[in-house]
């Protein structure tokens, strides 16, 4: 009995094999790795990076590393074993990706980072944009806001987990900033864990332990929506123009806060266009091995641009969280 | 579990009240002692209702999983259950354009199935539930992260969003769902036969099976009524993030399985009650809000939430200890 | 051992066998409790009697046979390396689960002995001073655990859990939340790096199984292991300290987590307090698909081996076949079912009530 249930799972595994083996073909392949899907900007970026692959006829594969600097290591091997092209490395932490680096680099496999450098190895193209200045120039819109109140003024900050290395820079770029301007004051600052979902709680005890809570300052933008929900039911949820508007500023330009922005609930968003940088990294490598062009810089800095309501429309087709909102208007 | 007929007998000391409702004391000690360096905010009628609140999600999850770990198997796919429920109800709604109390009935519906799966495979199949649901635990989070595409899909109708943040005078409406949800848990536990059959499955399965009862019908039919419970969170949930994010539920098993141990339900089966589990549920939302009020510094959570964990452990070990339960 | 019959405290006749034949739902072979069995003609059984041994072997040959980069070098010695973490940690998991217990705190109790030895390190202090604190941090973690749950007699499952949040904590604080990097060459080279063909950790993870092969089935301890798991009334009436023997085996574990700490900071060359998330739950699978029972008295060390492999073999499978990043989940899980599925199917379980 044992002999037949063995030959069977054989048999159904060749089989298997054999359907997989005619889908084989020999194309470039680039293999990336982004740090998690929790967040509609990597999402975005994951499905730009699929769109452009589609355009230029090549194989990419994408996977996440549920930010797990460990499995990020893993996944860069197996793209080395799995015999791609081309890595585009998207690290959760500059240090921890190094020797991932290095094993490409040995491996003859080039290595494009996006996001976040890599402090090590060798790096065929960069493009990074910055999470400390993002965090910094919302904490400057909120000071420009309340430029002439004595204050104090409250402010309420929804951290993830302090080990999230993006999330984190842009939390220590808004505190830096703060630090500078006296009537600015950070009141509650909780640790939302990993967990998307605790938006909602963490907002409704922040507001009952600080009643006069004025900013709110989301480090990314994937938890508003559990923020909205707490502020309607608190029954603080005011537009703009109202003297008891609450000010929300955050990092990111999703299409959530773009909504709200058209709106007239959300005043500041620090986009940063990295929805294109898996794409672009793409395209580069496409360049080069197709037509041996090397990019024309190593490193590519992409600023970050503020979003508020008094230069929406004139920025608004620079902000993909725009893009993604008219999209989705458009399907329904 | 006869050794309890061998204990010496004790006089009762007036500590007993507090070591035999040990759970209960916690939460009354931990409110008072968080309660201590904030009080204005602690001690108002809006703090407790905001727990309770708050509560709700994990509270009305821990009823179908008292249910289950009272039968002594256990779920650890809650999480990805609710989430691949909630997506299945936001993509009918929003991709789909249907009417928004489908989508509730979709949610609700899905967790169901779920159940439906794991109590299959744990009752026909016999397999370990540890292990089966451990892998419903990945294959209903990566098909629903397949299906959005791991989208993140807000605006739900105010029929869904009601459910989260709605407010019937001036109670919110997840307290309504989760007394009232207790309470039926309650009737069904304590007043029904299926009830005593949970109880007897759970305390001795081959003697339950020798009495006559279906022992896989109930481990079946545990499963479905805790799908159930499960979709009622879920529809809170969906509510509460007036939509769908991919890390939806992520980790609640471990948050669910906490409650429903703290309140006295013992692993091995046949021990506990809901009420326990409602106030284990509690005493995990206390800290999660005293942590966000007190401003305690992002990196003393874990340390936090684990050292209470354990102090209420201790606790209600000693309760048990002394009742016999383990020697 | 000298056990025949014992008389339980309500008239219940309770025997032990001179030797015990384990049908667990996932059947394998013999373990034997006394003397008279000639140990050769069982290594056969041993090895070759458990169903996740053949499900690994079916699909490494499958994979060597369809995939061109499987049967590389580079992939095979990564793939041996990857399972290094979860096959030590599997080690320590089976002693507790074998003990009716379970470690829920394994994969923290690494990272927290990484962040501490990381920071020694960092700080100039040599190698070997470094690895030893990390062991006596590992083995404390597991005396934490031993202690609330053999003697405070807490259930396993709320402890670990509870000790999961304390070690991540704990990491978290000691660099807030930063990572360490750069470590001595000797770090790396024990963790990464290669004797010939195969990888240094490679080889020390077969170390430890043999001896853990060994300690579980060959010497005293091991068999009051078993005895504890499956029947600790008896093991106790015959004069086994139950309570030392289930904090024990936390020690074991905190020990296993403590050398796969060390290798794994030779893996990356670096340490962060946030990773390895859920790899506690990998072990608890590999230990269980590798037969053990997780209400305690069947132990099999190297089907934990074998269920490593094939946890670590479903990803390579994914990763090489360009599987959709959403179904690795789902096709890992399905896999676990399927193989307890075929199992349960073959050891006739579903036949009888």
């Amino acid at each position: 009995m044992r002999k037949v249930v063995l030959l069977g799972i054989v048999v159904c595994f060749v089989v298997m094999a054999l359907g997989v083996a005619a889908f084989a073909e020999k194309e470039i392949h680039i293999g990336v790795t982004v740090p998690g899907l929790f967040s509609p900007a990597f999402v975005e970026m994951k499905r730009q990076g699929e769109l452009k692959a589609q355009e230029l006829g090549v194989k990419v594969t994408i996977v996440s590393a549920e930010n797990d600097i460990d499995r990020q290591f893993e996944q860069v091997r197996d793209f080395i074993a799995a015999g791609v092209d081309g890595i585009v490395i998207t690290t959760i932490d500059s240090y921890g990706i190094v020797k991932a680096v290095e094993e490409a680099n040995k491996a003859g496999v080039p290595v494009i980072t996006v996001d976040r450098k890599s402090f090590g190895g060798e790096v065929f193209y960069h493009e990074e944009t910055d999470n400390f200045n993002a965090g910094r120039l919302c904490a400057v819109y909120v000071a420009h806001l309340f430029k002439d109140h004595p204050g104090p003024i409250e402010i309420f900050i929804e951290r993830l987990d302090p080990s999230v290395d993006s999330v984190e820079d842009r939390f220590q770029g808004f505190m830096f900033e703060v630090s500078q301007w006296p009537n600015l004051k950070v009141v509650a600052a909780p640790n939302l864990g990993m967990d998307v979902g605790k938006a909602f709680e963490a907002t409704i005890n922040a507001f009952q332990a600080n009643p006069n809570i004025k900013v709110i300052f989301l480090p990314g933008e994937p938890w508003l929506s559990g923020t909205v929900s707490a502020l309607k039911q608190l029954g603080k949820w005011f537009p703009r123009n109202d003297p008891n508007h609450i000010v929300m500023v955050g990092v990111d330009g999703d299409q959530f806060a773009v909504e709200n922005m058209i709106e007239g609930y959300y005043d500041f968003s620090a986009v940063q266009a990295i929805d294109k940088f898996v794409a672009n990294a793409i395209e580069v490598f496409v360049q080069y091995f197709r037509e041996g062009k090397k990019p024309p810089v190593k490193e590519r800095y992409v600023p970050v641009l503020g979003l508020c309501p008094e230069n929406f429309d004139f920025i608004k087709d620079r902000v993909w969280g725009y893009r993604v909102y008219m999209e989705q208007k458009g399907k329904q | 579990m006869f050794d309890s007929l061998a204990l010496p007998k004790r006089k009762k000391k007036w500590t007993d009240v507090f070591v035999d409702y040990g759970i209960y004391t916690s939460v009354v000690i931990l409110f008072f002692a968080f309660g201590l360096f904030f009080p204005q905010a602690f001690f108002s009628i809006t703090n407790i209702r905001n727990i309770l609140a708050s509560a709700s999600v994990i509270g009305i999850m821990a009823i179908g999983m008292t249910f289950v770990i009272l039968t002594a198997n256990i779920d650890l796919s809650v999480g990805s259950a609710a989430y691949f429920a909630v997506a299945l109800g936001v993509l009918a709604v929003k991709r789909a354009g249907w009417h928004p109390f489908l989508g509730i009935l979709i949610i609700v519906a899905t967790a169901i199935g779920i159940g439906a799966f794991n109590g299959f495979q744990v009752s026909r199949l016999k397999m370990v539930p540890l292990i089966a649901t451990l892998a419903s635990l990945g294959i209903f989070r990566g098909l629903a992260l397949q299906f959005t595409d791991a989208a993140s899909i807000y605006g739900m109708p105010p029929l869904i969003s009601r459910i989260g943040i709605g407010y019937v005078g001036s109670v919110p409406i997840p307290i309504i769902m989760l007394f009232v949800l207790y309470i039926l848990a309650y009737y069904i536990l304590e007043k029904t036969r299926f009830g005593t059959y949970v109880y007897a499955v759970g305390g001795d399965r081959d003697a339950a099976f020798k009495a006559g009862i279906h022992v896989p019908n109930v481990i079946l039919f545990v499963y479905l009524l805790h799908g159930f419970f499960v979709g009622m969170s879920s529809l809170i949930l969906c509510a509460r993030m007036d939509g769908v994010v991919p890390a939806l539920g992520a980790g609640m098993e471990f948050d669910v399985i906490t409650a429903v141990i703290l309140g006295g339900t013992s692993f091995s089966g046949g021990v506990g009650n809901v009420w326990g589990t409602l106030a284990g549920a509690v005493i995990i939302t206390l800290i999660n809000t005293a942590l966000t009020i007190l401003n305690v510094s992002a990196f003393y959570y874990d340390i936090f939430k684990g050292s209470v964990i354990l102090l209420a452990v201790v606790l209600d070990t000693f309760r048990q200890r002394r009742m016999g339960i383990i020697t | 051992m000298g056990l025949s019959r014992i008389h339980g405290a309500e008239g219940e006749a309770v025997t032990l066998s001179a030797t015990q034949l384990y049908r667990s739902p996932l059947g394998y072979g013999r373990v034997f409790f006394s003397e008279g069995e000639c140990p050769l003609k069982n290594i056969k059984a041993i090895v070759a009697g458990q169903f996740i041994f053949l499900f690994m072997v079916a699909f490494f040959v499958f994979m060597a046979v369809v995939s061109p980069q499987f049967r590389t070098h580079y992939n095979l010695f990564n793939l041996w390396l990857d399972a290094v973490i979860t096959g030590i940690l599997g080690i320590g998991m089976t002693f507790v689960i074998t003990t009716a217990g379970i470690d829920l705190s394994v994969a923290s109790n690494l990272v927290f002995s990484a962040m501490i030895g990381a920071i020694l390190m960092s700080r100039g202090q040599g190698v070997l001073l470094a690895f030893l604190v990390m062991l006596a941090v590992g083995l404390g973690f597991g005396l934490f655990n031993g202690v609330m749950v053999a003697r405070l007699k807490m259930v396993p499952f709320i402890v670990t859990l509870g000790t999961l949040s304390l070690g991540r904590g704990l990491a978290m604080l000691s660099t807030r939340a930063k990572s360490v990097y750069g470590f001595p060459e000797i770090v790396t080279r024990i963790g990464s790096g290669e004797i010939g063909f195969f990888p240094v950790a490679g080889l020390i993870m077969a170390f430890l199984y043999v001896v853990a092969w060994y300690v579980l089935n060959r010497t005293v301890f091991g068999r009051s292991v078993y005895l504890v798991g499956s029947n600790p009334r008896a093991a106790r009436l015959s004069g086994i300290d139950v309570e030392r023997v289930k904090s024990l085996v936390y020690l074991v574990s905190g020990l296993c987590a403590a050398i796969a700490a060390f290798i794994q900071m030779g893996r990356l060359n670096a340490a962060k307090p946030n990773m390895l998330y859920g790899l506690e739950l990998d072990v608890v699978s590999a230990v269980v698909l590798g037969g053990t029972s997780l209400f305690g008295g069947k132990g099999n060390i190297l089907g934990t081996l074998w269920g490593t492999m094939v946890i670590v073999l479903i990803r390579n499978a994914m990763v090489l076949f360009g599987v959709s990043v959403y179904y690795h989940q789902v096709v890992k899980g399905l896999v676990i079912l399927a193989a307890v599925l075929i199992d349960i199917l073959r050891s006739g379980v579903l036949k009888k009530r």
